[in-house]
């Protein structure tokens, strides 16, 4: 089943396209048995990333490899890495089948792969209409058949819940979880962390083409801050009584209070005279780290 | 290489251009053949005085070379903008990615794209000939002529026809290669095949006139049509290279673009 070490070594990588720099010094890997997600906001450089990994894009510096090897050294790359890059990479007048035996024969895969992989995914009711009638979601699901022709050892698949159902998102949650407990290698791209959160054991998050936060998930999700949000039509005499907490305004005269608890705030209120029209525990969600750690850089580029 | 062949003849089987460009060139030849029989034979076995313009004379070898090789001319048109589809389509619909994913050394994907439009590219010479050689050889024994299929020269233009089928084909996929852009890659086509040869024989014949110099005449047997016609002509034409010279004219042209575009293919990022 291919490489014996499925270990995904992106180095120092960096692509400069005419006016923007895509990815810049990014360094990760991904071991095997794992999934992790591959996170950043639109343009942070997550494709270009995979694209060079996968020998598509050629890296103005750095390199990466799978298993110490660069993908277009692989003899046979269909039997070590299985990859999706976009959900419309398909000739619209070939059958969903006819897509996947030519990808079948040119990588020396007996045919009736292709079915099988269409069976994996629940598409083959639809294996023999062509494409232009398929829905992104059926296309997605074509796209991760492809994957899985050669049974490969990794996986890596770009934005592969995008288009898809519920019941699909969860089948996916499933599917990507039991690859990797087969001890497969699984690198997976997405926008939303808490869409990776529940799959994932790690993340890479990047933004503006740099790693800004790399580790577990469980860590993560062990700093998910509290926060306290008032409305007050008196902020300016409720800030200073405050004792220096961190504040930061929000829409409509709202106040979020960082590092202090509820029965605080409305101790200091009490204690200013100040009228207060809302008090509630916020705690932080996932998303919200992701914000924080991506916002500013996430201009799109 | 021969799965890889295998992938890319199956991609061009398993969708509709091919037999549109089939269908289109079986019409040509139909046609082509019967003008050529029912008038440029028909005239020149009457000794017609108008026939003398197709320069067939008495030569029965020539007239039924010429009757056999029907539709070659925009038979081989198709066979070229096939060529350059079996490349520009992998752009045009983004298969690039997969293609390239599943044969990472781009070359070798190429080199597959050449032979497999070579094979199309015979077949359909092949379909032309099925259809044009029956008919012309009936239509000739019926006026006395006889099919003359037992001559070499004639036997030797059926080879060369299938021969300007195979290189056209190269030329196209060439041309895709280079340009990858699917309507720049079309046009330049259409362009090299039905107008420049026009265009580019008016410049020749006004500086050789203007300058006195008739061997710059001699540079119209370089462009890729004259090349063609040179190659499937197997008795001479007067001033013109032996037929070999312009079979390696036009297969160069086809190596030289599709070799330049490897060199592009090889380094270009695929987004
Ligand atoms: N071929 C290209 N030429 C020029 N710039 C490019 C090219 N491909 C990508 N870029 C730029 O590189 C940056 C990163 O793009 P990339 O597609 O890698 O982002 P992404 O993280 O995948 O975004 P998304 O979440 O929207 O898919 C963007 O600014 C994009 O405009
Ligand atoms: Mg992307």
């Amino acid at each position: 089943m291919g490489e014996p070490d499925g270990r995904i070594v992106v180095d120092h990588l960096t692509k400069q396209f005419k006016k923007v720099r895509a990815v810049d010094d990014l360094s990760f890997t991904v071991e095997p048995g794992t999934v992790t997600g591959f996170l950043g906001p639109n343009g942070a450089g997550k494709t270009t990333t995979l694209r060079m990994l996968l020998g598509l894009v050629t890296p103005t510096g750095g390199n990466a490899t799978i298993g110490g090897r660069r993908y277009d050294e692989l003899e046979n790359p269909f039997r070590t890495v299985g990859a999706a890059l976009e959900a419309s990479a398909f000739h619209k007048g070939r059958t969903g089948r006819n897509h996947l035996r030519v990808l079948c024969a040119a990588a020396g895969l007996p045919d009736r792969r292709a079915d099988e992989v269409l069976e994996m995914v629940g598409m083959t009711a639809a294996a023999n209409r062509k494409v232009r009638g398929y829905s992104l979601g059926m296309k997605q699901r074509l796209g991760l058949a492809a994957t899985m022709l050669g049974d490969p050892h990794v996986l890596i698949l770009d934005e592969p819940a995008n288009g898809l159902d519920p019941e699909g998102i969860r089948w996916l949650r499933g599917f990507l979880r039991g690859l990797a407990d087969q001890d497969r290698t699984v690198l997976v791209s997405s926008h939303l962390l808490a869409e990776v959160a529940q799959t994932a054991d790690h993340v890479v998050i990047i933004a503006g083409g740099r790693s800004v936060r790399q580790g577990k998930v469980a860590d993560l999700t062990g700093e998910a801050e509290q926060r306290v949000r008032v409305r007050t039509p008196d902020a300016a005499t409720l800030v200073p009584a405050l004792n220096g907490a961190r504040v930061e305004p929000g829409p409509d005269g709202l106040l979020y209070v960082h590092g202090t608890d509820a029965p605080s705030v409305g101790r200091a209120a009490l204690a200013a005279g100040v009228e207060l029209h809302e008090l509630t525990t916020e705690s932080s969600d996932l998303e919200q780290i992701f914000l924080d750690l991506t916002t500013g850089r996430e201009q799109i580029r | 290489m021969t799965a890889l062949i295998r992938s890319e003849l199956r991609k061009v089987l398993t969708t509709n251009t091919w037999w549109l460009m089939l269908l289109g060139v079986v019409g040509f030849t139909v046609i082509a053949l019967l003008v050529n029989v029912l008038v440029v034979a028909s005239a020149t076995l009457n000794g017609d005085p108008q026939s003398e313009q197709f320069g067939l004379g008495n030569d029965a070898a020539g007239l039924a070379s010429y009757v056999y090789t029907s539709g070659q001319y925009f038979g081989t048109l198709f066979v070229m903008l096939l060529g350059a589809l079996i490349v520009t389509n992998e752009y045009h619909h983004q298969t690039a990615t997969p293609t390239f994913l599943a044969t990472p050394r781009r070359v070798r994907v190429i080199v597959s794209k050449l032979v497999g439009a070579v094979g199309i590219g015979v077949a359909f010479g092949l379909v032309t000939m099925l259809i044009s050689v029956p008919v012309g050889a009936l239509y000739l024994s019926a006026h006395g002529v006889g099919s003359q299929l037992d001559q070499p020269t004639v036997l030797a233009t059926l080879g060369l026809n299938l021969l300007a089928y195979a290189i056209w084909a190269v030329f196209g996929v060439g041309i895709g290669t280079l340009l990858r852009n699917q309507i720049a890659a079309l046009v330049v086509c259409l362009v090299l095949k039905l107008v420049a040869e026009q265009a580019v024989g008016l410049v020749l014949t006004l500086l050789s006139d203007k300058l006195d110099q008739h061997w710059i005449m001699n540079l119209m047997w370089a462009l890729p049509s004259q090349a063609s016609t040179v190659m499937t002509t197997a008795t001479r034409i007067p001033d013109a290279p032996v037929w070999y010279v312009g079979a390696l004219i036009l297969l160069a042209y086809g190596l030289v673009a599709g070799g330049l575009g490897s060199l592009i293919t090889r380094r270009r990022d695929i987004t």
